[in-house]
């Protein structure tokens, strides 16, 4: 009787280990995916919001930008829809500081100022990056934009 | 008597459980191959757009080889060196184009031979055929020196091609299409593919944008259940959608 008892103990263990396998598979697979997606919506924003600032799209958009932090509220925020996954996106932006003065590197009558935006993509609810199981389902990125390179197009 | 049930029934579970893992399996590996496919196209096109300028950039709809427009077609010129690889300038900096690079979605002809069925085909609402899975993304190279009048666009050496029509043509099954006029290479860029569609500065306000969406689905799964090729494939699908932003000009 005790053998038979530990056959079905190991029979069941077995089949839960293959269950807790397919499902640890499937969401690894998931989470690829929506991570390589997430990443190329992270640098369309970061590309998107570079060309409004070239453009100064809408009008004075670019005053705004260098004028001081976003962060709460945000530069920008939305969502965007890539398959059937909602993407929510947010950017920030931090001021680069001088350490020599300890104050914001560049001048506005220099044009010369020097920002960091932030993009961060999530898509595991709205208010939340991270989904049970699955880990923190984000993608975050940044860049230094200078005010010279938005007002000078660099391209040959 | 309740040992034996007991074993029969965890004996059911355990089947179901493989069935299921089965399954897993099959789609964790058609979504992979899936994705090899998408990041094929991504990089193909990421690298030939950064050696062009988005004034010579165009966007057509591709060609019609089932029910609806196969996918969409771009064209630019390119200051890749053919041989060398290297990008070109002239003495002031500005590119020094070479070719025209082409690339569109179609659904190769020999469909059969290639994939054992037929697709039907099936148009979404915009006019585009969205149930073959089975389009290939193809990169022509193409040689275009201006006529005597001088280019349009383009440079002395090379002019932008102002209609693409004659090379937006089906391939024999893989076998790369001859004898179209200038045409120096025809490659493969994507295998597998849904969905390829272009379009230019959608929103005003993001200069020199060129938004791609590109979308391949799991076949392997889907072929077991739904019938490919004649119904939609959105449950299966995986998209990537991206935009790349080549120098202005």
């Amino acid at each position: 009787m005790p053998e038979i008892i530990l056959s079905f103990g190991f029979f069941a263990v077995a089949i839960l280990a293959l269950m807790g396998l397919s499902l640890s598979i499937s969401r690894t697979d998931s989470k690829a995916l929506e991570t390589a997606a997430g990443t190329l919506i992270a640098d369309q924003l970061m590309g998107r919001t570079l060309a409004s600032l070239r453009t100064d799209s809408p009008p004075g958009s670019r005053a705004g930008f260098f004028s001081g932090e976003f962060v709460d509220p945000p530069w920008d925020s939305g969502s965007l829809v890539s398959g059937k996954t909602t993407f929510y996106y947010e950017l920030t932006t931090n001021q680069v500081m001088d350490l020599t003065t300890a104050g914001p590197m560049g001048e506005q009558a220099l044009s010369n100022r020097l920002m960091k935006l932030n993009v961060r993509v999530w898509w595991a609810s709205e208010n939340q990056e991270v989904r049970q199981g699955s880990g923190r389902l984000q993608v975050v990125t940044s860049r230094l934009i200078s005010e010279a390179e938005v007002l000078d197009d660099p391209s040959p | 008597m309740v040992g034996f049930s007991v074993f029969t029934l965890l004996m059911i579970v355990l089947a179901a459980a493989l069935t299921r893992s089965q399954e897993v399996w099959r789609r964790a590996n058609a979504s992979n191959s899936s994705q090899v496919e998408l990041r094929k196209a991504f990089w193909a096109l990421d690298r030939d757009l950064k050696e062009t300028t988005f004034e010579t950039v165009r966007a057509t709809t591709g060609p019609v080889s089932l029910t609806g427009f196969d996918g969409d077609a771009v064209w630019f010129l390119s200051a890749q060196d053919p041989t060398t690889g290297e990008f070109l300038r002239t003495d002031d900096g500005h590119p020094l184009w070479q070719r025209n690079i082409l690339y569109y979605a179609v659904v190769p002809d020999q469909h059969r031979q290639l994939h054992g069925f037929d697709c039907a085909g099936g148009a979404d609402g915009d006019g585009y055929e969205t149930f073959c899975p089975h389009k290939v993304l193809l990169r022509k190279v193409i040689d275009n020196p201006p006529g005597a009048a001088g280019p349009v666009v383009g440079s002395s050496d090379q002019e932008l091609l102002l209609d693409v029509s004659p090379y937006l043509t089906r391939p024999q099954g893989y076998a790369p299409s001859t004898g179209e006029p200038g045409l120096e290479s025809v490659t493969i860029a994507a295998k597998n593919l849904i969905e390829f569609r272009a379009s230019l500065e959608p929103n005003p306000g993001w200069n020199g944008e060129v938004s791609i969406t590109l979308s391949a689905a799991r076949i392997e799964e889907a072929s077991r259940l739904i019938r490919v090729g004649s119904e939609p494939l959105d449950s299966f699908a995986q998209t990537f959608s991206f935009s790349l932003f080549p120098p202005l000009k």
